[in-house]
């Protein structure tokens, strides 16, 4: 069993990078000590659709990170669980399959692992602009500290 | 209930199809009134933003236009360019784009006939529902997508939206390492392909013959994929270079995609077109496991596509495997490109059906004009056929929502990638 995956899921544009840009912060912390922790992966999905079902797969820890819209002021950490994820899917979208979505099927599979969050920034009501620089060290920062990843020799 | 009574049937949204559509369905004295597949997603203008590009921005471009078949866009889009700039293409990549194309064959089958269209014939509204009693069944779907995934990341660097093919080739050549790595992987979930065959073959289908004409590529060695003519079971037989002269597209109030008619008729592309046109071409061990099957081909029955799509995911890890076999690598992975002015057609078979692609290009080999014809548009005008088929065949005496389902299922059937086909839109405006 591997240990830990942190998925960055975005697009190129606008707020949606957010997911994107915390795995380029964390991957250049890591590579400062010039050896990768092997029990991290870190990985950047363009809307993966169902396939988040497999590429969960085998991990007993797995952090989404995502540019999310829940209503709050923009900026604001979200921090969700699996079941808060399943229970609040509106599935409003005709887009085919979401996160919540996959992470729904997941749990039909009895494929979650053993540990899941979400965890992102709110983009309020605008989402064409990126966020700072200082809100990506932020979330990258607070996601080493639940991951343990800061505690790595070296980091 | 009363098969006379008057019906208005309305879906706002279609769900578990690729984009935004609505069916809009009414009925009196027993008689479809009015049968629309309204297609109101937004255009895309993809032609248009091609116009004053270079050639090698192309293939990046129309991959932006699907995210499930990104592959099949810039096949037919490299094979248009090539042609109008006369570049020879080597054996290797032509044998390499195939086995790229495999894989997305794969995984876009694989995720339609288990998270779109199983889910109708076993009676769940969702694909998470039907996970709950038949777990294995949805895994093995979802290693599939992912393997075809794989396969396409493989030769693009990444599934969505990839970047590793260009005019001439491939950016880049794998190494022989990760192609034999996944080729073992291929190779491993040869069974469970061949188990959902039979898996498909299985499913309480309805029986829904219909009269239909059939359109594909048909290529003199192999099953069509990359490349062919183009044949239907009415007798066409022409280049793709023809193709202007026997199709003819058109726009509908109702819709923001292009309807295409074969010599003023519908016609249907996709797989089963595929397999009732070119299962002569199938490899030997799926003829074999065919003789075997409950369903047999060619097939009038529209249903029977689901078990088309599982032939063609075994039929493409086949190929798959095949083509990687004795892979080699190669240092120089495209060919050396010098632009001309011209025109060129590509053609190539989507998961979903032919994609036609042409490009009028200046001597510097920027893009003067293009057309692009994507599957879902040409299945638009027979998928209301069938529907109108289908119901009446169905019976108008069922209930709003039964006849709703139906409605749903003979839609979901055709895979129709709404997205992909709003690209077009011409306005009319009257001014005082």
């Amino acid at each position: 069993m591997k240990k830990v995956l942190i998925v960055g899921i975005g697009s190129p544009f606008g707020a949606d990078q957010l997911g994107w840009q915390v795995i380029d912060e964390l991957q250049q912390r890591t590579q400062i000590i010039e050896r990768p922790p092997q029990q991290y992966e870190l990985v950047k999905l363009d809307r993966p659709g169902a396939a988040l079902v497999e590429t969960m797969r085998g991990y007993e820890q797995v952090i989404l990170i995502d540019a999310v819209q829940s209503g709050q002021s923009r900026g604001t950490p979200v921090v969700l669980t699996a079941d808060e994820i399943i229970r609040n899917n509106s599935n409003l979208s005709s887009h085919g399959f979401g996160i919540a979505d996959s992470i729904a099927l997941a749990s039909a599979l009895q494929q979650l692992p053993d540990k899941l969050i979400l965890t992102g920034l709110d983009i309020g009501s605008i989402s064409e602009y990126a966020f700072t620089k200082q809100d990506v060290i932020g979330l990258g920062v607070r996601i080493m500290q639940l991951t343990g990843l800061n505690n790595v020799e070296g980091t | 209930m009363n098969d006379k009574r008057d019906i208005r049937i309305q879906v706002p949204v279609l769900a578990r199809v690729e984009g935004e559509g609505a069916l809009e369905l009414t009925a009196r004295d027993g008689q479809i009134e009015q049968l629309r597949l309204r297609i109101f997603e937004p255009p895309r203008l993809f032609e248009k933003f091609l116009e004053g590009h270079n050639f090698s921005e192309v293939p990046d471009m129309v991959a932006r236009i699907c995210g499930i078949c990104p592959v099949a866009y810039q096949m037919s889009a490299v094979q248009a360019i090539e042609q109008a700039f006369m570049t020879p293409i080597s054996d290797w990549v032509r044998s390499m784009r195939r086995a790229m194309y495999c894989g997305e064959w794969i995984q876009s089958h694989a995720l339609h006939i288990h998270l779109l269209a199983a889910p109708d014939f076993l009676g769940f509204n969702s694909a998470i529902q039907m996970a709950e009693v038949y777990p294995e069944a949805v895994q093995r779907g979802l290693q599939l997508q992912a393997l075809g995934n794989k396969l396409i990341s493989l030769f693009g660097g990444r599934s969505v939206h990839p970047v590793g093919v260009c005019v001439g080739g491939f950016h880049q050549a794998p190494s022989s390492e990760a192609v034999e790595n996944l080729h073992r992987e291929l190779e491993a979930a040869l069974p469970q392909a061949e188990q959902l065959v039979y898996w498909t073959a299985g499913l309480a289908l309805p029986d829904d013959e219909q009269d239909f004409v059939s359109v594909a590529l048909r290529h003199d060695s192999e099953y069509p994929m990359y490349s062919g003519r183009l044949v239907s079971d009415t007798g066409l037989d022409i280049a793709i270079e023809e193709y202007e002269q026997h199709f003819r597209e058109l726009q509908v109030p109702h819709s923001t995609a292009l309807y295409a008619l074969l010599h003023d008729e519908p016609y249907l592309v996709g797989p089963l077109s595929r397999l009732n046109l070119n299962r002569d071409y199938l490899p030997s061990e799926v003829q074999k496991l065919m003789e075997s099957l409950p369903v047999s081909f060619p097939s009038r029955n529209m249903f029977h596509a689901i078990v088309a799509r599982a032939i063609e995911i075994y039929t493409a890890l086949l190929e798959a495997c095949r083509l990687l076999a004795d892979y080699e690598y190669q240092a120089q992975s495209a060919e050396f490109i010098e632009p001309k002015p011209g025109i060129g057609y590509g053609c190539t078979e989507a998961p979903r059906g032919i994609l036609w692609h042409r490009y009028d290009l200046d001597e510097d080999g920027m893009v003067l004009k293009s057309r692009i014809v994507p599957p879902t548009s040409q299945n638009q005008a027979r998928i209301e056929e069938d529907l109108h088929q289908s119901l009446t065949a169905y019976g108008l005496q069922h209930t709003d929502a039964e006849l709703r389902l139906r409605a749903e299922s003979v839609i979901r059937n055709y895979d129709p990638c709404i997205s992909c086909a709003t690209h077009f839109l011409k306005l009319k405006v009257d001014r005082e």
